[in-house]
């Protein structure tokens, strides 16, 4: 990844033009060709640097309900086959084992409460887990999954 | 769940994947919904400006980054401090996510931040700086043992 990389993926998570040429119009900034552009993008998305190129919906806005879940394993052998079991559904977006008490954590974010109700009891009722605990959210501060590189 | 008119949720469903790498990519979406490519770019924007759309543009994996470890830290604030503290927090780049949450009983740690550094010593120095600002001394960090799952939301 040289300096112009580092640029691109600073320049295209904050100041993504929605113009009808938008690689060109990066590329007249960074003083690159819009095919140098796309070359480099097409590269830092095949080797997995940027995940995709669009739009982050806010679930709040889209009327969506969500909430953070956490688990209780207390035999860690089960603990992927049940992580498994969570990611089956398309509404968990997120889940991860973590070194605390409640080893598992993920988020529901489902068309509405009830739904997510539902998932959050299927999940209960896994063999295996010996407490569930609910993290709802009373406010949103901060929402900004934006990572800069230092650019060299 | 809002209410979208089918050609909304087709637009929806172009864009919250990736758009094409090609010069004119907003063209080929507004073709393939229909629709005329300033329609496309206008109802974008409109989105962004009604704060449905959070923003445009890259997502990154931070582990390809250089941001390697991830925590998510949790603090014992009292409730009538949580604003201040949390707009402490919120300000530092290395802070993604931020909310007040309500546990289940028993539960001490109401405000949640999500952290992202270089090393487990970078992640515990920015810990350090936010308890010294905050003078909150009470939290716990639970370190990622383990990735199972990570999406962007799509809403349909």
């Amino acid at each position: 990844m040289d300096s112009i990389d580092q640029s691109l993926i600073n320049e295209i998570q904050d100041r993504f033009p929605i113009h009808s040429r938008p690689f060109a119009e990066i590329g007249k900034r960074l003083g690159i060709e819009e095919a140098d552009v796309l070359r480099r993008l097409g590269y830092l998305m095949e080797t997995g640097v940027i995940r995709r190129i669009g739009a982050v919906f806010s679930a709040e806005h889209a009327g969506l309900f969500s909430t953070l879940v956490a688990l209780r394993i207390d035999d860690v052998d089960y603990l992927d086959e049940i992580a498994q079991a969570i990611n089956a559904f398309p509404e968990v977006t997120h889940n991860y084992q973590r070194n605390h008490f409640y080893n598992i954590w993920f988020t529901v974010t489902a068309q509405n409460e009830k739904r997510a109700k539902q998932i959050i009891e299927t999940v209960a009722g896994i063999p295996g887990i010996s407490e569930v605990a609910e993290f709802p959210q009373v406010k949103t501060y901060k929402i900004d999954a934006r990572f800069r590189i230092h650019e060299s | 769940m809002k209410i979208f008119s089918e050609q909304e949720r087709n637009l929806i469903r172009l864009i919250q994947d990736s758009i094409p790498l090609v010069p004119l990519p907003l063209a080929e979406i507004a073709q393939k919904t229909g629709v005329d490519e300033n329609t496309v770019i206008a109802r974008i924007n409109g989105w962004i400006s009604g704060g449905l759309i959070r923003r445009f543009g890259g997502v990154v994996r931070h582990n390809k980054i250089h941001r390697t470890v991830n925590v998510m830290s949790v603090w014992n604030v009292p409730l009538d401090d949580i604003d201040s503290v949390a707009s402490i927090i919120s300000n530092r780049p290395e802070v993604s996510h931020c909310y007040h949450r309500h546990g289940p009983q028993g539960w001490n740690y109401p405000l949640f931040a999500m952290i992202h550094a270089e090393s487990e010593e970078h992640c515990r120095r920015i810990i350090d700086e936010i308890a010294h600002k905050t003078g909150i001394r009470d939290y716990q960090l639970l370190f990622t043992v383990k990735e199972f799952k990570k999406t962007s939301l799509s809403l349909f």
